[in-house]
């Protein structure tokens, strides 16, 4: 996946090229494909972190 | 708050924190979006994050490496883009060693410029929160969420002409 500076993030947003729900979606997405290999996560929020997004 | 907070440890595995930290708080309302905990040395007490418990932080780079700790998952996650930045605390390295580690940046603020309330610690006077980030700008953004300060102003691209002190004598004995 792409990566966003905070600044990009603000600029895809504002854009509406993406909306924050579907950033999450894609960080979460990230975290569950790399997760494991490298042991990062101990607790991933999923669910809750999209209603952040919300 | 709500979100299992083991501190990287088995006796706290299953706790669950009611409040929120209050730098997580500022962070929230600045729309920041929490994705999880990452991975650490247990209790923040040791520099590699050879976690016995949730597994040993693989270094980025290099899987058969460590990542540094304590806060090895959380340089590890924003290092491998499982997240844009992360929070760690510093006591005696445990940002700076796996931001180095791991090839990002951190950093460790002066004491007592970041709140640590409501902050799992290992000691009272040298424990600081810091921010880890894959860039300068990032980080710049994060110190003035945490701080109400500004930051991003000193982020200049032309270093051209700067003075950087290093002192040898700290990294090579002579």
């Amino acid at each position: 996946m792409k990566r966003y500076s905070i600044s990009e993030l603000q600029r895809v947003y504002e854009t509406k090229e993406f909306s924050p729900v579907e950033i999450t979606q894609k960080y979460l997405e990230t975290i569950k494909s790399t997760s494991k290999t490298f042991n990062s996560f101990i607790t991933v929020t999923g669910r809750p972190s999209i209603k952040i997004g919300q | 708050m709500d979100i299992r907070t083991t501190n990287g440890s088995l006796i706290d595995q299953n706790y669950v924190p009611s409040k929120n930290a209050k730098d997580v708080s500022k962070l929230g309302k600045e729309d920041a979006i929490t994705l999880g905990k990452t991975n650490m040395h247990e209790y923040a007490f040791g520099i590699t994050t050879t976690n016995e418990h949730y597994g040993a932080v693989k270094n980025p780079w290099d899987t058969e490496y460590i990542s540094g700790g304590s806060s090895g998952g959380s340089a590890a996650s924003v290092a491998t883009n499982q997240t844009i930045a992360s929070l760690g605390t510093d006591t005696g390295g445990s940002i700076r060693i796996p931001v180095a580690a791991c090839g990002i940046v951190g950093l460790n603020p002066t004491n007592g410029k970041i709140s640590t309330k409501g902050i799992a610690g290992i000691s009272w006077t040298l424990d600081n929160l810091g921010p880890l980030a894959a860039n300068m700008s990032d980080l710049a953004i994060m110190m003035e969420a945490l701080t109400d300060n500004l930051y991003s102003e000193y982020c200049i691209d032309d270093i051209r002409g700067l003075r950087i002190g290093v002192p040898t004598t700290f990294l090579i004995k002579t």
